[in-house]
């Protein structure tokens, strides 16, 4: 197995209501992003969310999580986007950014993709996000594009200067010695 | 990369090869490195990465490993971490937890550490310990208060799992990293390993 870095992006000056990871290349095994982001608008979490290729209703997904004192469980389905957890916004604990984690195996396959993500939003308070999600987005095309925007639909909200995106793909190997059978 | 096919060279067989590679698999570095890794043979209080800024040109984020096991009298215990040897409570943390009948969340605010998850104790099951991935994102990073997602466990005789987060409130570039046990007159055990990673 091996790791390879394909992009990072830093949002600049300004914000940006989107970070689109495109043109992903077909040629590793797995792909996955880690996430570093925080949102622009007034509130203290915002979710976060992602579509592959192009925003359709075709995602489902379920969650467990936790916000500090409480933990739930819920899901969607038929959902334009993936969620992916509750990251900081303008009233969290100031240059607190969430750490998110989303890994999307055999993403060139023809089947639907399976996702799988955690995230965690951190605040110096007892209002905070650590989430584990689970998902099926039904596209079968090669997974060539990820946008990643406010949960749930036009994106209204920008993210802060210096969130940033890293993806990676992952490279399924043999050792020689291995054996799998 | 080792030659693993030293048969196919041209020094043991006498064939000549147009590729450099002579019938070997191609070198493909990996963009994850094991940066240092501390594997201890006795006790010790606490184990320290240091020197960090020597990575900030080569890597984006930060990676931890570890597996472990202290001598404080209980089957479980916590773990901690320090950042830039700062003793101030610039600290924060929350967790998921799941013990294999329930689910609870939790948290604690402007503490003088933040939480690197669990940890087995001097009662736990014989040779029993924890496994941990720590993960800090832009650690070098001068605009970001620094934020650590932790995933770790521990199964004999307690049953947990945590998701949690912490946060050090300070922009400053991260130097260097302490991991200690719950109390800090305790150690860290033999056999217990810290493995600090590098993601480019």
């Amino acid at each position: 197995m091996s790791m390879t870095l394909i992009e990072h992006i830093e949002v600049g000056a300004g914000g940006a209501n989107e970070i689109v990871l495109d043109n992903i290349p077909a040629d590793y095994t797995d792909l996955m992003v880690v996430l570093s982001t925080r949102l622009s608008s007034s509130s203290t979490f915002v979710s976060l969310g992602m579509f592959i290729n192009s925003a359709a209703a075709d995602t489902s997904w379920r969650r467990l999580s936790g916000n500090g004192s409480s933990a739930s469980s819920g899901s969607a389905t038929g959902a334009t986007d993936y969620l992916i957890g509750d990251v900081p916004d303008s009233s969290a604990t100031s240059n607190t950014f969430a750490n998110s984690y989303v890994y999307i195996p055999n993403y060139t396959s023809s089947n639907a993709k399976s996702i799988s993500s955690d995230s965690v939003g951190e605040n110096n308070a007892t209002a905070s996000n650590q989430i584990i999600i689970a998902g099926l987005c039904s596209k079968t095309a090669a997974v060539t594009s990820l946008t990643f925007r406010s949960y749930g639909g036009s994106p209204t909200i920008d993210f802060v200067q210096y969130s940033s995106a890293t993806l990676y793909g992952i490279t399924a190997g043999s050792d020689g010695t291995t054996v799998v059978s | 990369m080792a030659i693993k096919s030293f048969t196919r060279s041209t020094i043991e067989n006498n064939i000549f090869y147009r590729s450099m590679l002579a019938g070997n698999t191609a070198f493909s570095p990996s963009d994850e490195d094991i940066l240092a890794e501390e594997v201890l043979t006795g006790t010790q209080s606490s184990v320290t990465f240091s020197s960090l800024g020597d990575y900030a040109a080569d890597y984006q984020h930060l990676q931890i490993r570890m597996t472990l096991r202290n001598d404080l009298s209980t089957n479980e215990a916590q773990s901690f971490i320090k950042f830039n040897g700062d003793t101030g409570s610039n600290y924060t943390y929350h967790y998921l937890l799941g013990n294999g009948s329930s689910v609870s969340s939790g948290s604690s605010t402007s503490r003088q550490l933040t939480w690197a998850g669990t940890s087995a104790g001097n009662t736990a099951g014989t040779n029993v310990f924890s496994a941990s991935i720590i993960d800090i994102l832009d650690p070098f990073e001068t605009t970001k208060y620094t934020t650590t997602r932790v995933f770790s466990g521990i199964a004999s005789p307690t049953n947990v799992v945590f998701l949690n987060s912490g946060v050090w409130m300070n922009t400053a570039a991260l130097t260097s990293i302490e991991l200690r046990p719950q109390v800090s007159s305790n150690n860290w055990v033999s056999g217990s390993r810290f493995t600090l990673i590098g993601l480019k």
